[in-house]
């Protein structure tokens, strides 16, 4: 059963050099106690449909579309029902969870925060809840953790704390933005550890933001491959692994170090001056005459979806 | 919370520092050091100063004179003043009242104001309706307080009438004092809320695009929430530096308002003590300046360690 749709969206920013189109035409869905990968390199509008859901872009960011979260359309209601919806509902992790802390509050504080902005709840509880998550998310003295300000931890330890404010109110959704972007190998490991425990105790559905194909793989069932703000495929993360089906993502996987480590040629292109036609034309070995000229639309294949005139 | 002894020691040095070149800077000034200890409009026979250099233990070694004059600190003497005739500490005592009446509800109530309202336009640093404001604030903070406080005495005093045209210099009733310090707290208050509107909304804006701000507002919190729960905390730091800084200025600060409503506080007893060169005042009100200083300065650094965790932890 899908409980977040996205119909059509588009983001467009207005910037002094010129308008950039951080997403087109996108449309997915997340299932309920789905964990779904939405993958592509940095600057491909991942964490620009992250923040679209939130509604935590910037003023110049011009968005149409729908997103429609259990029936309700996200860019429609008012700002006062998506504050209750944020967290509540759908609670984000940002890539860094030392910076997304306030210096200046104890992290016990900081979990038990949401309880007391979204529920009617006594100190007492509040403080029984927070120790509990801490214990859960590994912490081994979570009543002396409580007291703890975020420079004293680890990047790590304020990773787990930063999943424990995501599960103080048991979110529908969970969307995770590049989650282990600037952490060495032993670190992702915990944190592939940390997202399996979430999912026990949370059963929530997990929108996985990375560029990370090999945390994919781990933790997710459906992957999204982006391509400048475009979707270029989207199947279960089992067959793209087998047999990836656009030419942008047999590219990304031979990237992987177990694959050879080739990275793709070229460069990926400026976001203000973007190729016509399929974006990856002036990369891709198999281009034809009608990719410099047309987007291709989606192509259904096999249960995956690919945007692609290989498979017209 | 603990006290840092490193802390204490170095104000007790500051403070050590200042009170020796308070005595080393009249004996090392060119003349007679009675001189410079009497105040240059004081004449008087040379039996007489030879008298008066006996009783101020002007004959004495340099050491001993230290000793002495480190004696006389502990015991709140700062000498005698021949210009206004009285020991200097008591002279600046009557005086300081006057001035803590006029600057500490100014520094309060414009610590308010501004923190409050800057903070306000730098979470929306984009309305109009804010950017008028700053540029009202901004018209304030340049007029000097002196302008200020002609226009405002030509307009309510002379034009309207409402309040009196000079200071008082005995204290009346309740109502008589507010009736007199509406004026000049008014024009304190406007200058330094002005000052601090701008510190602050620079500072909230600062803040604002920073992470955690962002993330506060992905929890649920609604905007206000999101200012005065996690904004206004981290940006008020400068502020409170600040803030120090207006107490050290506290006897010095307000000369000029007080030369204009003729109130007898600090800043004119040190400007008439300038014209007539009478040291010791000079000296003495040097050196409660820089106790406030050092004292205000110690407060802040202590307020600083409860606020921001960081700093308690790094020393």
């Amino acid at each position: 059963m899908e409980i977040l749709e996205i119909q059509d969206l588009n983001v467009k920013f207005t910037t002094p050099i010129g308008e950039v189109y951080a997403v087109n035409n996108a449309s997915f869905t997340l299932n309920t106690n789905e964990t779904l990968a939405l993958v592509g390199e940095t600057g491909c509008g991942k964490s620009v449909i992250a923040n679209t859901i939130m509604r935590l872009l910037p003023q110049n960011a011009e968005i149409s579309g729908n997103i429609f979260y259990k029936g309700n359309n996200l860019l429609k209601i008012s700002d006062r029902e998506m504050e209750k919806t944020r967290q509540q509902e759908i609670a984000i992790i940002f890539q860094n969870p030392t910076l997304s802390l306030n210096p200046l509050y104890k992290i016990g504080d900081q979990i038990s925060e949401p309880l007391f902005v979204h529920k009617k709840i006594s100190k007492k509880e509040a403080f029984n809840k927070t120790t509990k998550l801490l214990k859960t998310m590994g912490f081994q003295n979570p009543s002396k953790s409580y007291e703890m300000y975020p420079h004293q931890l680890s990047g790590g330890m304020n990773q787990r704390v930063i999943l424990s404010i995501s599960l103080t109110l048991n979110p529908s959704i969970i969307i995770a933005d590049e989650p282990t972007k600037g952490l060495d190998n032993e670190l992702v490991k915990d944190i592939v550890e940390e997202f399996k425990t979430v999912n026990k105790i949370n059963n929530s559905s997990l929108l996985l933001i990375t560029h990370d194909l090999s945390l994919a793989r781990e933790l997710s069932d459906r992957i999204i491959i982006m391509y400048s703000g475009d979707i270029v495929e989207i199947t279960k993360t089992e067959s793209f692994f087998k047999n990836p089906l656009h030419p942008y993502s047999k590219i990304l996987l031979n990237s992987l170090p177990e694959r050879g480590f080739n990275p793709p040629k070229g460069n990926s292109p400026s976001m203000v001056n973007i190729p016509k036609g399929c974006k990856f034309h002036p990369r891709c070995p198999h281009k034809k005459k009608i990719c410099s000229e047309k987007i291709p639309p989606i192509y259904s294949i096999d249960g995956g979806n690919v945007r692609c005139y290989l498979f017209q | 919370m603990k006290i840092h002894s490193k802390k204490i020691a170095r104000y007790s040095i500051a403070l050590f520092v200042i009170f020796s070149l308070n005595f080393i800077i009249p004996r090392l000034m060119p003349g007679d050091p009675i001189t410079n200890l009497l105040g240059e409009d004081y004449v008087m026979t040379e039996e007489s100063l030879q008298e008066l250099r006996e009783k101020m233990g002007l004959d004495e070694s340099l050491p001993i004179q230290y000793l002495n004059y480190w004696n006389g600190v502990f015991r709140f003497d700062f000498g005698y003043s021949y210009h206004f005739k009285g020991p200097v500490s008591s002279i600046i005592l009557s005086r300081m009242k006057w001035t803590l009446m006029l600057l500490i509800p100014s520094i309060l109530f414009s610590a308010i104001l501004g923190s409050l309202m800057g903070s306000l336009s730098g979470q929306k640093s984009s309305s109009n309706s804010f950017k008028a404001l700053t540029l009202i604030e901004l018209a304030f903070y340049s007029t000097p307080t002196f302008f200020l406080s002609l226009i405002f005495l030509y307009i309510f005093s002379f034009k309207l009438g409402l309040f009196p045209i000079k200071g008082f210099y005995y204290s009346g009733g309740i109502f008589d004092i507010l009736h007199h310090f509406f004026l000049p707290i008014s024009i304190m208050t406007i200058f330094l809320t002005s000052r601090n509107y701008m510190i602050m909304r620079g500072s909230v804006i600062q803040e604002k695009s920073k992470l955690y701000v962002v993330y506060a507002k992905a929890k649920g919190l609604s905007d206000r929430q999101v200012l005065f729960k996690h904004i206004f905390k981290n940006a008020s730091l400068p502020l409170l530096t600040l803030l120090a800084l207006d107490f050290g200025f506290i006897l010095s600060g307000a000369l000029f308002i007080e030369i204009i409503f003729s109130m007898n506080g600090m800043g004119n007893l040190i400007y008439e003590a300038l014209l007539s060169r009478d040291y010791p005042v000079l000296y003495g009100s040097f050196m409660i300046i820089s106790i406030m200083a050092v004292l205000a300065n110690a407060f802040v650094d202590f307020l600083y360690g409860i606020i921001d965790p960081r700093i308690s932890d790094s020393i």
